[in-house]
């Protein structure tokens, strides 16, 4: 038996149709704010943008963690995350690093949460496995296929708790709608149509070379991606629209609604098998920014069902099946027949993996060491659609894709797109 | 259209007509050219025209031969040859002419060699040709002469009734400037063209492939990526151009297309100097030159480029050869690190070896060339670059070398573990580290074998690396089913020197080896004292086959630290080992909160009937965490044994569990527990009462509304009496349709009541329900003699769905004795005059001042100014406004004039506005200030959409559903005007995008439909696109003829159906039916031009618009603007006079003419509107010798007729106003008016009346007190006529009377006539 193979029927039966039981609650531990230093899970922050500050006060906010360090490669990040957490505890504990090795190297230090620009996702999260931490990490999982395929691996390998970023999955009206179609409320669902921002949201900065500024440590910013002079519009946001560091506006997503959408369908754990599309390549005047716009792709499951992905489509996910309709967004969800959305889903029928609040999810989880809601393996199939839109559209052809594989079908130029090469002596 | 049938040529050789181009059309030509020539001509120059076919004939050569002549003539450019004689090619004739140009031509026979050499030498010696449209359908036995045009016809998936987006591949090259650097639509038939290189032609125009249209055409193929439409070359010494546009005949007065044409020739001919340079080789000198920063223009380009030859190894071997020169040339690193880029992809063995040369090439940039290189290099599959990777080795050093080990590692290069083997113990650190991992990531035996060796002498700081790729070594033998070799690396890491996470994969590694002996390790590990590794255990065991054994497991659980056994019941629980109950039940009595919250965990899978006592006990005993998980596990425990047991146990239980219970029974929607739940609502304790009632509202159906009811009539204590009413009233209400049926049980419950508090109940029930019948028995009650009763009918009358008794509401609020009956009634009275009703707005601002005047207080004219509020009406704001200055209510006040603007600013912008900025001056409330404010941000948010529109319905049919009533005929479809009910629509209800009409919002309602109109003034008769979003289908009317319909469900796009209209000058209806299946319902639409721009001069007015400056155009594209019968009138785009008789007049398909017919005689046509003084617009055209008319009213003629040349104008004459006639009278005929000059035009030539005519005027009685009068007559824009009375009809008059008002008539019988673009102004 393979490690693989192991995986994937296990987690199959795991979060496919039982829920996990409430495990420990961060009430049942202790009275809140009463949990004694020594008995808190110990983390360390990595990336500490906005979005890695809002994950980081996320998890300052709980009383059954103490956060030890934060790390970032701009010093104005990483002083900043700084000074949160100490103004938090009252104290000038906090300790800060550049190279995320160093964190990572602490023996004290239990689990981590990460968030970083795609292409570290792999690096980074694979370095915190293999030290036996515990991770909270953004979405999308990796840069590229064979990356996202290498966090599973190492996750599995060294026994961790992973949870993506993917925090739909703990919202109730998302849960809702996936229960809605897997218990079969709507029919046999023939269409899926997965709604994502349709243009590169660029935060206007300079883009053209500049000196590095002080503070700011580019070498380690660009990490694996090409060499390439500073500029500020590189970096930080803007990084999501240079296809050195991601795949724009599909793969910022798709770790959402095409989640949701796997979610929904009972295939987390496959994927699609031919994928078309086209989209509008920037001519990016400014010379940086050339993700794709205004595109749209469609995927043909073996399990007889289309995924149409679109930046035209309103936001959101919409399954399509012979007896109605489900069509869920952030904030709001609809349905046809109406009725639907009042129903009750049974005790004897199928509930999804509940949970209410992703980064509690992802504690009890830590301590029950079992799989949270969103982890590698089921991120790593949800942003795989969007990596194979984007390769379907860069090729600008069909591609046939063997999910039990992870290859592409005797497309021995599809296949160069798996795995990226890396500047320097940078490795996975 | 072109038929590529060989077999064809002969027929279609007879079949053949000789295509004219009409004057008209010349005209239109010569107008379009351009005036100058772009360039000097060196000197004169001659161009020959050639336009024969052996195949097709395109019926657009003589447009195009007439539009080169026009150009030559027009610009000086070139003078104009024009042949289909084969034997201009020989070389003597050719030798007169700078360029040739293939007008057209088919399959011209060059098998002559003769003329071949001739050709060739032409332009290979330094002349020019070009081709227009069928020109590359030549040339199929000659590839030379194919080659040399670029490219040969393949088809035209995109045919010549299509609009085709194009785009200008480049905009800053000297031959595009006609378009001005903006890609366009154009109306023609476009080719595919095979054989064709962008490293050979410079493409100038292609297909824009991203345009929807474009791509969704019948014929396309996958491989259609890329569709050359104009391009140049240079041939030898010579220069080619190229452009497939010119089969529809309008092209050739496309302005744009014409000085293309004259740019391109002008180029052919040798004045125009253009850069011919390919257009790869143009990118690829680009990217040569790309620097960090500049534009990515060029490799965008070159990307599209390569996507488009995905299918063309020979392109895409030659671009390979292209890239590896670049790479060897001093081109920038930027520009090398895109091609490697590219190469990464697309390269082959081919480029290896170039590859391979930079990767021991010296860096003198940051940017190292290895590093560039690699990128490519390891993804090129290819043995050569694996090899060229490991030659490296040697030769390089540090980072570079280390990078190289990881491509190496990458590719999972077998045959390079010897050399890398050999680097452990190099000295640079990246090296070490990146040999090591490399053996892991590669492994084999080979490489186990040398990480074997290694890990005894290995460092301390690299103790982590090897064991990760010890261990890597390890996965790759169990992947290769290699077990053996595999548990011996894991029981060399499983060793307690080495890191927790190490041994964590060492020991799970162990498990999968060796899955016999997996659950004795588990068991073993479990027995041991190391957490870490138990945590390990327990993780595998969720993983692991087997029940039985699971059971040895489940025997340690109580010997486990309080966090073993968390993890081991919770893995029990996603096991779902059933053996494991007994175990997990005693885990629910552990000292650990932990424990027992993870065991009630695993009881939600693993729990049975036998459960549910104890689960409802601690959801009735425990607290937060662990009450939580009780009963999340009672809500899911699986099985109808489940719930029997549930309900059986509620008799029995004490207070607390006996509410779980209940609330289990909701929570699990247990359908047969109604029963059980009409017992417990009479149990002795309130709150089992209380929370039965509550879930019985769920689980109840209507059977059970008796029993409910008696229950009602029971209760004890307001809470339950209040919670009985909800429960009654919400099972009433699931009784389908009818609130009269819904409210029947409850009427005869209500007839035999006696008890005063039970009828005020029932009396609140109907209230909550509706129905007549139930309003009926309120309406009595309000004479009750007991006061509670009269105060619970008005209250229950004050909660009406409708408006209905409101005039009783109002009745107790004038005249009660009681005064807090009149002030709850006035209250009541002011939130039904809010509901929807068929008032008039100003009636309901009455009703509003007359609860204004009763209202006792300040604080009932607060509540009356609050529920103005709710009032969407222009006189409502005006209202609201009013008291903005009255300081006892200005605040109320100032939050009214908000509410109400928040739900009219889209009908009302302007006012509005002005309300709003009042409010933010008077108000001293933030929050309303704030409001305020954000309203007029929004009105500035409604961008060009529609957001002023009346809506009606919604309309439903009994079990019908949304498809199905897209078809149903409602009013507002009928034409019925009075019928219909329309009511203003709330627009700017959603905050973020305010044009949205949310018609949910609006009416709610699911398989239904409502309709939405506006009237649109358009300041001149065009064609539009309407853009519409809708959810779900819609059908749009302009003015009353459906113009879109599209039957679907789905969710809001804005702009997701675009549709091609005529706007009318002047004020045109428009109307659209959106269904709702149901969820959200809404619709969007603007206007827009057919480019997509935004269009100046709208008005959008839901109201009337009687009143309002009306100019009607009546010729538009049917004849809905005319009465009865149009006899052989037709509809037609244009009109010329007929070649063959120019006595008659030929129609051209389209809209906007009407013709009388083929044979110039039929009836006489009248507007449907009658008019009284007008200003009027008429063109019109008559072939030779024709007459007709334009009689004001149907009575008073200014004549139309073939006047050209007529140097002594008659009153029968164009212009004249026509003669009276009397049998009696001598002459017969009177009252004529000659025109003052002949301002004709000649036959067949469109001209214009600009006539102002006053009505005869008639007094009380109706006597005439003044003629008719045409107050100015101008025709062709010369003065014919002014201030002339008339005293009656005209000879040929409809009418013999005189009247205030009458239609317009156009003479249809007197020969050929076409009328357009008439266009009547009332002026009273």
């Amino acid at each position: 038996m393979t490690r693989r193979g192991f995986l994937k029927k296990t987690a199959g039966t795991a979060t496919g149709v039982v829920a996990f039981p409430y495990v420990v609650r961060s009430s049942a531990l202790g009275k809140a704010g009463t949990i004694a230093p020594s008995n808190r899970l110990v983390m360390g922050s990595i990336g500490v943008g906005g979005m890695g500050t809002g994950d980081l006060k996320g998890f300052l906010n709980k009383a059954e963690v103490q956060v030890v360090a934060v790390c970032d490669v701009d010093s104005k990040h990483r002083n900043r995350a700084r000074d949160i957490v100490n103004k938090k505890y009252g104290n000038e504990d906090c300790a800060t690093y550049n190279d995320f090795r160093d964190l990572i190297a602490r023996k004290d230090i239990d689990a981590l949460a990460i968030a970083v620009p795609d292409q570290w996702h792999a690096l980074v999260g694979i370095a915190g496995a293999r030290a036996g931490k515990d991770i909270h990490a953004q979405k999308p999982l990796a840069y590229t296929i064979s990356e996202g395929r290498a966090i599973c691996e190492a996750v599995k390998k060294y026994r961790i708790v992973w949870q993506t970023g993917s925090q739909q999955r703990s919202d109730r009206r998302f849960r809702f709608a996936c229960e809605l179609v897997c218990n079969g409320r709507i029919g046999k669902v023939h269409t899926v149509k997965v709604g994502l921002p349709n243009k590169s949201s660029i935060n206007s900065v300079a883009t053209q070379p500049a000196p590095v500024p002080e503070g700011f440590d580019y070498d380690m910013w660009l990490g694996p991606a090409p060499q390439v002079p500073y500029c500020p519009g590189r970096c930080h946001w803007n990084f999501r629209w240079i296809s050195d560091y991601s795949g724009g506006q599909i793969t910022d997503w798709a770790g959402h609604h095409c989640d949701i959408a796997q979610w929904g369908m009972n295939t987390e754990l496959t994927s699609p098998i031919e994928i078309e599309g086209s989209g509008v390549f920037p001519k990016a005047e400014d010379g940086l920014y050339d993700t794709v716009e205004d595109y749209r792709f469609v995927c043909k499951y073996a399990e007889g069902f289309t995924m149409i992905v679109s930046g035209h489509f309103p936001r959101g996910v919409r399954f399509e099946g012979s007896d109605g309709w489900v069509f869920v967004r952030r904030g709001s969800i609809d349905a046809y027949p109406k009725s639907l959305l009042n129903s009750t889903i049974g005790p004897d029928e199928i509930h999804l993996y509940k949970s209410d609040d992703h980064k509690q999810d992802f504690l009890n989880c830590v301590k029950a060491r079992s799989e949270p809601v969103a982890p590698a393996e089921i991120a790593h199939h949800s942003i795989m659609v969007g990596h194979l839109g984007v390769i379907a559209i860069k090729l600008g052809r069909k591609v046939m894709w063997n999910p039990a594989k992870e290859r592409f079908v005797n497309d021995e130029q599809a296949d160069r797109f798996l795995a990226r090469p890396m500047r320097g002596s940078w490795h996975v | 259209m072109r038929t590529v049938t060989a077999g064809a040529t002969l027929l279609l050789a007879f079949v053949n007509v000789s295509f004219a181009v009409s004057p008209e059309e010349i005209q239109q030509i010569k107008a379009a050219v351009p005036a100058r020539a772009t360039a000097a001509p060196k000197h004169r120059r001659k161009l020959l025209v050639f336009t024969l076919c052996n195949d097709y004939k395109h019926s657009s050569i003589p447009y195009c031969t007439a539009a080169l002549q026009a150009m030559g003539k027009k610009t000086g450019a070139f003078d104009v040859v024009i042949s289909d004689n084969m034997s201009m090619f020989n070389r003597q004739m050719l030798s007169q002419f700078d360029a040739v140009c293939l007008n057209n031509t088919t399959k011209l026979d060059f098998s002559s060699a003769e003329l071949r050499r001739s050709l060739m030498d032409f332009v290979k010696g330094g002349k020019g040709i070009v081709g227009v449209h069928a020109a590359t359908d030549n040339f199929y036995d000659w590839p030379e002469a194919a080659e040399m045009m670029g490219g040969q016809f393949d088809g035209h998936p995109w045919r010549s009734n299509g609009t085709w987006a194009v785009k200008i591949d480049e905009p800053e090259h000297r031959l595009t400037a006609a378009f001005k650097g903006k890609g366009f639509k154009i109306n023609d038939e476009i080719y595919r063209i095979k054989g064709f290189s962008r490293q050979k032609l410079r493409v100038l125009l292609s297909l824009d492939m991203t345009d929807e249209t474009n791509l969704s055409v019948k014929d396309i193929r996958p491989s259609d990526k890329d569709i050359p439409i104009s391009w140049v070359r240079s041939f030898g010494k010579g220069r080619v151009f190229y452009c497939s546009l010119g089969h529809n005949h309008d092209v050739f007065w496309n302005k744009a297309v014409l000085q293309h044409y004259l740019d391109g020739i002008q180029f052919a001919l040798g004045d125009l100097e253009v850069d011919t340079t390919p257009t790869v080789g143009k990118l690829l000198s680009d990217i040569a030159a790309y620097k960090f920063g500049q534009s990515r223009a060029s490799l965008t380009q070159m990307d599209d480029y390569l996507r488009s030859v995905d299918s063309r190894p020979d392109e895409l071997k030659n671009v390979e050869r292209r890239f590896l020169e670049l790479l060897k040339s001093d081109a920038t690193d930027a520009g090398k690190q895109f091609v490697c880029r590219k190469l990464s992809i697309i390269g082959t063995e081919a480029s290896v070896p170039t590859l391979a040369a930079m990767l021991t090439e010296k860096a003198t940039s940051e940017i190292k060339p290895a590093d560039t290189a690699r990128y490519a290099l390891q993804r090129i599959q290819a043995d050569a670059a694996g090899k060229a990777l490991r030659d490296a080795l040697g030769r390089t050093s540090g980072k570079v070398k280390a990078g190289i080990i990881n491509s190496i590692a990458e590719r999972g290069d077998i045959s390079a573990v010897k050399a890398i083997a050999a680097l452990l113990t190099e000295s640079d650190s990246h090296v070490r580290e990146s040999a090591i991992s490399a053996l892991g990531r590669i492994g084999g035996k080979e490489a186990a074998e040398a990480l074997r060796k290694f890990g005894a002498t290995v460092p301390p700081e690299l103790q982590d690396v090897w064991a990760n790729a010890y261990l890597g070594c390890g996965d790759k033998f169990i992947a290769e089913g290699n077990s053996k070799a595999a548990m011996r690396i894991y029981r060399r890491l499983y060793d307690r020197n080495q890191a927790g996470a190490v041994r964590a994969a060492a020991l799970c590694g162990m498990i999968i080896c060796e899955p016999e002996n997996a659950w004795g390790l588990i068991i073993r590990t479990l027995e041991g004292h190391d957490r870490k590794m138990q945590s390990v255990a327990i993780g595998m065991m969720r993983e692991m086959p087997g029940g039985a054994t699971a059971e040895a497991v489940i025997g340690k659980l109580p010997s486990l630290s309080v966090s073993g056994q968390v993890q081991v019941l919770s893995a029990l629980g996603s096991r779902g080992d059933r053996t494991a109950l007994p175990a997990v039940l005693e885990s629910t009595k552990s000292k650990s909160a932990d424990v027992r919250i993870a065991a009630l965990g695993a009881l939600a899978t693993l729990g049975n009937a036998s459960n549910v006592d104890m689960l409802a006990h601690r959801a009735a005993t425990a607290k937060s965490a662990e009450q939580a998980a009780a009963r999340d596990a009672l809500y899911r425990l699986g099985g109808a044994e489940v719930d029997k047991k549930i309900l059986t146990a509620v008799d029995k239980a004490d207070l607390r569990v006996k509410l779980e219970l209940i609330r289990s029974i909701g929570r699990r929607n247990i359908a047969s527990g109604a029963e059980t739940l009409l017992k417990s609502a009479k149990d002795g304790q309130e709150q089992v009462r209380l929370e039965s009632l509550k879930v019985l509202k769920d689980v109840a159906e209507p059977p059970r509304l008796t029993a409910l009811v008696k229950l009602l009539l029971n209760a004890d204590g307001a809470a339950e009496r209040a919670e009985a009413e909800t429960t009654v009233a919400a099972v009433a209400r699931k009784i389908a349709g009818d609130a009269n049926r819904q409210a029947e049980k409850i009427l005869a419950a209500a007839a035999v009541t006696k008890e005063t508090d039970d009828k005020c109940s029932l009396l609140r029930v109907l209230g909550k329900i509706g129905g007549s019948d139930a309003l009926a028995v309120l309406r009595m009650s309000l004479h009750n003699k007991q006061i509670d009763v009269q105060t619970a009918a008005i209250r229950a009358l004050s909660d009406w769905p409708d408006s209905r008794p409101m005039d009783a509401l109002l009745e107790v609020a004038r005249n009660s004795d009681n005064r807090v009956h009149r002030i709850l009634a006035l209250r009541g009275f002011v939130r039904l005059i809010g509901l929807d009703s068929n008032r008039t707005p100003a009636e309901t601002i009455k009703l509003y001042q007359e609860a204004m005047g009763l209202a006792p207080d300040v604080a009932e004219k607060k509540m009356v100014l609050s529920g103005l509020g709710k009032v969407r009406t222009l006189a409502a704001l005006g209202m609201a406004s009013e008291y903005l200055n009255d300081s006892s209510l200005s605040e109320e006040a100032a939050a009214a004039v908000a509410e109400i603007a928040d739900g009219i600013c889209g009908e009302y912008p302007s006012q509005c506005s002005a309300a709003l900025q009042k409010v933010c001056s008077v108000s001293k409330v933030a929050l309303v200030r704030g409001r305020a404010q954000a309203i007029i941000e929004r009105i500035e948010m409604f961008e060009d959409y529609i957001t002023d529109w009346q809506v009606s319905g919604k309309y439903e049919k009994q079990e019908t559903g949304a498809t199905a009533l897209f078809g149903v005929v409602f009013a507002p479809e009928q034409g019925d005007g009075g019928q219909t009910q329309w009511r203003p629509m709330l627009s700017g209800t959603d905050k973020d995008q305010p044009w949205l009409l949310e018609l949910d919002k609006a009416l709610g309602g699911s398989d239904c439909v409502a309709y939405l109109r506006t009237n649109v003034w358009s300041p001149t008769g065009q064609k539009v696109n309407l853009l519409v979003g809708s959810n779900d289908g819609i059908k749009v009317w302009l003015n009353n003829k459906v113009v879109h319909s599209n039957n679907i469900a789905r969710t809001i796009t804005r702009d997701e159906d675009k549709v091609a209209v005529t706007l009318l000058n002047g004020w045109n209806g428009l109307m659209m039916k959106i269904t709702q299946s149901g969820g959200t319902w809404s619709a969007c639409a603007h206007f827009r031009s057919l480019d997509g721009g935004k269009l100046s001069g709208l008005k959008f007015t839901s109201g009337s618009i009687s009143g309002l400056d009306s100019e009607v155009q009546l010729i538009g594209d049917d004849f809905s603007m005319w009465r009865g019968d149009t006899g052989t009138w037709q509809i037609a785009g244009g009109a010329m006079m007929d070649a063959q008789n120019p006595k008659r007049l030929a129609a051209t398909n389209g809209s906007g003419v009407i013709v009388n017919g083929p044979k110039g005689k039929t009836v006489d046509v009248l507007s449907k509107a009658d008019f009284g003084d007008v200003k009027a617009h008429v063109e019109f055209m008559v072939p030779q010798g024709s007459n007709s008319g334009v009689y004001f009213m149907g009575r008073y003629e200014i004549q139309v007729f073939d006047s050209w040349g007529v140097k002594q104008p008659q009153h029968s004459d164009c212009g004249g106003i026509y003669q009276r006639w009397d049998e009696h009278r001598n002459p017969k005929g009177y009252e004529g008016r000659s025109p003052r000059v002949n301002a004709s035009l000649p036959p067949g030539q469109w001209q214009s009346y600009d006539v102002i005519f006053r009505a005869p005027r008639f007094d009380a009685k109706g006597n005439k007190i003044a003629n008719a009068k045409f107050v100015k007559v101008v025709h062709n824009g010369i003065v014919v006529h002014e201030n002339e009375e008339v005293t009656g009809p005209t000879r040929a008059s409809t009418y013999h009377d005189e009247q205030a008002r009458g239609p317009l008539m156009l003479q249809g019988d007197h020969g050929s006539v076409a009328y357009r673009n008439i266009r009547i102004l009332s002026l009273n």
